[in-house]
C-alpha cells in the first residue's frame, strides 16, 4: 500500500482578486521508505505539495490519501492526531520553541500527545543522541548553532516514530560541512528506519543522494522518476 | 500540563518589561481592591459596633405598630403601657437567643442652667440595662464625670457642646423642660453627672441621656415608647432582620401588633455611608476590572503575534485548536496569578505600616479623630485573588482563540 497517494490534487489561493493556482492536478503515488526531492523553481508549488501531503493545507480539489485515509475528509482535531502520530517536520528555519531546551524541544510532540513525562524524557534523551546532541540537551536553540539546531529538528520529527517526514529545504540555511552531516544523518534514518522522506530542496548534494525525484513545473509534476 | 505551565512561564519571563507592566497593573488593581476592602470591612465593623453598642439601639427595636408613621405626631397613642412592658419582655427574656430587653422613652424640650436654655433631645434609658447595651462609654468617646444611675434618677448625662454652650460641668444643677403626653407643660431638676462626645455634630449640642423613670416623670406617663432587644448573636443585619421576623411572629401571636426595626435599619448614619462605600467599592472594582483586562489583553494580543510561527509548529506537531487556546490562557492566568501575589505583598504591606503607625483621620460628621484600620479578610483576598485568576484567563482567551483558528500555513509563513 501506498503510504501517500495523491489523487489529482489541485489548490489555489486568493491573493486579493488574483486566483492563483499554485496545483493543477497532481497525481502522486509514494512507498514507505522512499527517499524523494521534490524540484522546481521558485512558485512551482513544492512547498504546497509538502504542506498538502503533510496535513497542513486543505487541497481545492482531489485528494490527498495519507495511510490508506482521505485526510480532506478529516476533522480538524483528527489531522492533528494524524499530525502527531503519522507525519514528522522538518523546517527550513528549524522553528524550535525559543524558550525550551534541546531535550524539551524533543520532548514536545510527545507531550502533545500525552504521556508520562519520564518516559518521554528518555526517549527524547535518545533521540537526541541518535544525532549526536546527547552533550547539548540542556541548551536552548540561541546557544546552538544552525546544524545543531536541525539535528534538533530531526530528533523532534522523528520521536513519534512516523511514517512520513517532510523536510522544507532541511539544508538550506547551513554551511557545507553541517549540511553533508544532516543528509547523511537522513540518509541513515531512511535506510535504518524505513522512514519515508519527501524533501523539497534546491540542493545537489541531497538530489544526488535521493532514490527518487519528483520534478513541479507550474504546478504539475513534470518527471517523477 | 507542566510543560505548557513552562512555556507560559518562560514566555512571561522572556518579556519581561511587558509582563512586568501587566502584572504591576494587576497588582496595583489588587492591592487596592483589597484595601479599600479591609478599610470598608473595618468601616462597617466600627459603623455597627456604634449603632448597636455606640447609639445603643441594641440589635432590635420593639415599636407598637404604627409608632414609625404616626408616632411622632401622636406619640402617647402608640406606647406600650406598663404591663404591656412586663408581659412581652418575661416573653422574649424566655427566648434562648435574647440576651436582654429594656425599655425607652423618647423627650424632646428644652434644657436650662437657670440662665439660658436650649432645646435638647433625650433618651430616657435604663442605666443598669445601657450598661450591658454599651458598656464602657469611654470605648466609644470621650467622656468625663459619672454615667446615669438608679440611685440618682434625675442625674443626667449631656453632649459636649451643649454643656459648653450652657457652661455646665459634672456636678452642676440643670433644669428639663417639656411637654406631657396630655398636653401639659412640666419641668424638672436634673444633676448633670456626666459629659460625653456624641461623635456627631448634630447631635453633640443637644443630646441628652436620662434615666428612663426621669424621662417617664417628664412626660408624665408609665409605659414605654419603645423596647430594645440585645440579642446573643445579631451583629449582622441579615442574623438580625431573621431575629426581628421571628419575634414579630411569636408577639403577634399572642395579640401584640408590632413593628420591629434592626439595628442596621434604624441607624441612618450606617446606611448612609454604607450605601455610600458599597458604591464606591463598585467603581474602584469595575475601574480595576476594566484595567486588568485591557492590560492583559494588550499583553496577550502582543504575544500571540510575535509567537505566530510558534503556533504554526506545534499546530504542525499535533497539538489541538483548543490546546493552543488553553496555552495562551494558561499564560493569562500566570499573569494574574503573579500579579495577584505581588498585589497581596502590597496589601500587607500596607496593612503593617497602618497596625504600627496607627494613623487617625476626622470622617465627615465626625467630631473627633477615628482610628485609620484596615481589616485582613482572608476569604476576601481568596476570592479577589480567584477572580484576578478568572479575569486574566478570560481576557487571555480572546487573543487566543484568534490565533487558534489561523491556518497553519499561515502561520508559519508568519514573520
Amino acid at each position: 500500500m501506498n503510504i501517500l497517494e495523491f489523487q489529482n490534487v489541485k489548490k489555489n489561493y486568493w491573493l486579493g482578486e488574483t486566483t492563483v493556482q499554485a496545483l493543477q492536478g497532481v497525481d502522486l503515488a509514494v512507498q514507505q521508505g522512499e527517499f524523494i526531492a521534490v524540484l522546481g523553481s521558485s512558485g512551482s508549488g513544492k512547498t504546497t505539495l509538502l504542506n498538502l501531503g503533510g496535513a497542513i493545507d486543505d487541497p481545492t480539489e482531489g485528494k490527498v490519501i495519507i495511510g490508506g485515509r482521505d485526510v480532506s475528509r478529516l476533522s480538524d482535531n483528527r489531522k492533528a492526531e494524524l499530525r502527531n502520530r503519522t507525519i514528522g517536520y522538518v523546517f527550513q528555519n528549524f522553528n524550535l520553541i525559543s524558550v525550551l531546551t534541546a531535550l524539551e524541544n524533543v520532548m514536545l510532540a510527545l507531550q502533545i500527545r500525552g504521556g508520562r513525562a519520564s518516559v518521554i524524557r528518555a526517549e527524547a534523551a535518545q533521540r537526541l543522541d541518535e544525532v549526536g546532541l546527547a552533550d547539548f540537551m540542556k541548551h536552548r536553540p540561541d546557544k546552538l548553532s544552525g546544524g545543531q539546531r536541525q539535528r534538533v529538528a530531526i530528533a523532534r520529527a522523528l520521536i513519534t516514530k512516523p511514517s512520513l517526514i517532510f523536510a522544507d529545504e532541511p539544508t538550506a540555511n547551513l554551511d557545507h560541512h553541517t549540511a553533508q552531516s544532516i543528509i547523511d544523518l537522513m540518509k541513515d534514518l531512511n535506510e535504518k528506519e524505513k522512514v519515508t522522506f519527501i524533501f523539497s530542496t534546491h540542493d545537489q548534494r541531497l538530489i544526488d543522494r535521493v532514490k527518487r525525484v519528483v520534478r513541479l513545473e507550474d504546478g504539475k509534476i513534470v518527471t517523477s522518476s | 500540563m507542566f510543560m505548557w505551565l513552562t512555556i507560559s512561564l518562560r514566555n512571561i519571563i522572556k518579556n519581561g518589561r511587558r509582563s512586568l507592566t501587566t502584572i504591576l497593573a494587576i497588582a496595583l488593581g489588587f492591592g487596592a481592591i483589597n484595601i479599600f476592602q479591609g478599610y470598608v470591612h473595618s468601616t462597617y465593623e466600627g459603623l455597627t459596633n456604634a449603632a448597636i453598642h455606640g447609639e445603643a439601639l441594641g440589635h432590635l427595636t420593639i415599636f407598637r405598630q404604627g409608632f414609625q408613621t404616626q408616632g411622632k405626631l401622636h406619640p402617647e397613642k402608640y406606647q406600650f403601657t406598663a404591663d404591656e412592658v412586663k408581659t412581652i419582655t418575661d416573653l422574649l427574656r424566655r427566648d434562648p437567643g435574647v440576651e436582654l430587653v429594656t425599655p425607652r422613652l423618647s423627650v424632646a424640650g428644652l434644657f436650662s442652667n437657670g440662665r439660658n436654655s436650649t432645646i435638647f433631645i433625650a433618651e430616657g434609658l435604663v442605666p443598669s440595662d445601657d450598661a450591658v447595651i454599651r458598656g464602657d462609654l469611654t470605648k466609644y468617646t470621650a467622656f468625663s464625670g459619672k454615667f446615669l444611675s438608679e440611685q440618682e434618677r434625675s442625674s443626667v448625662v449631656i453632649g459636649a457642646d451643649l454643656a459648653s454652650m450652657l457652661s455646665l460641668k459634672p456636678g452642676d444643677d440643670a433644669v428639663v423642660l417639656s411637654n406631657t403626653y396630655s398636653g401639659m407643660a412640666n419641668a424638672l431638676d436634673a444633676k448633670v453627672t456626666g459629659i460625653y462626645n456624641t461623635g456627631m455634630a448634630a447631635t453633640n449640642d443637644k443630646m441628652v441621656l436620662m434615666t428612663f423613670q426621669h424621662a417617664q416623670d417628664l412626660v408624665d406617663y408609665q409605659g414605654a415608647e419603645r423596647l430594645i432587644v440585645l440579642l446573643k448573636d445579631g451583629s449582622t443585619a441579615t442574623s438580625a432582620r431573621a431575629a426581628a421576623d421571628a419575634m414579630q411572629a411569636l408577639l403577634a401571636g399572642k395579640g401584640f401588633k408590632t413593628e420591629i426595626k434592626t439595628w442596621a435599619e434604624l441607624s441612618v448614619f450606617y446606611k448612609q455611608v454604607k450605601n455610600l462605600f458599597d458604591m464606591i467599592f463598585f467603581f474602584i472594582f469595575t475601574i480595576v476590572l476594566v484595567i486588568v483586562i485591557m492590560s492583559v489583553i494588550n499583553t496577550m494580543s502582543m504575544t500571540v503575534m510575535e509567537r505566530t510561527r510558534e503556533i504554526g509548529t506545534m499546530r504542525s506537531l499535533g497539538l489541538k485548536r483548543y490546546g493552543v487556546t488553553f496555552l495562551f490562557t494558561t499564560e493569562g492566568m500566570l499573569l494574574g496569578l503573579l500579579g495577584s501575589l505581588l498585589g497581596a505583598a502590597l496589601f500587607f504591606s500596607v496593612y503593617a505600616a497602618i497596625a504600627v503607625t496607627n494613623p487617625t483621620y476626622i470622617p465627615p460628621s465626625s467630631s473627633g479623630p477615628v482610628p485609620l484600620r484596615v481589616d485582613l479578610i482572608w476569604t476576601a483576598l481568596g476570592r479577589n485573588m480567584v477572580s484576578m485568576l478568572l479575569l486574566s484567563m478570560l481576557a487571555a482567551f480572546v487573543p487566543a482563540r484568534r490565533s487558534a483558528r489561523m491556518s497553519i500555513v499561515d502561520a508559519l509563513g508568519h514573520i
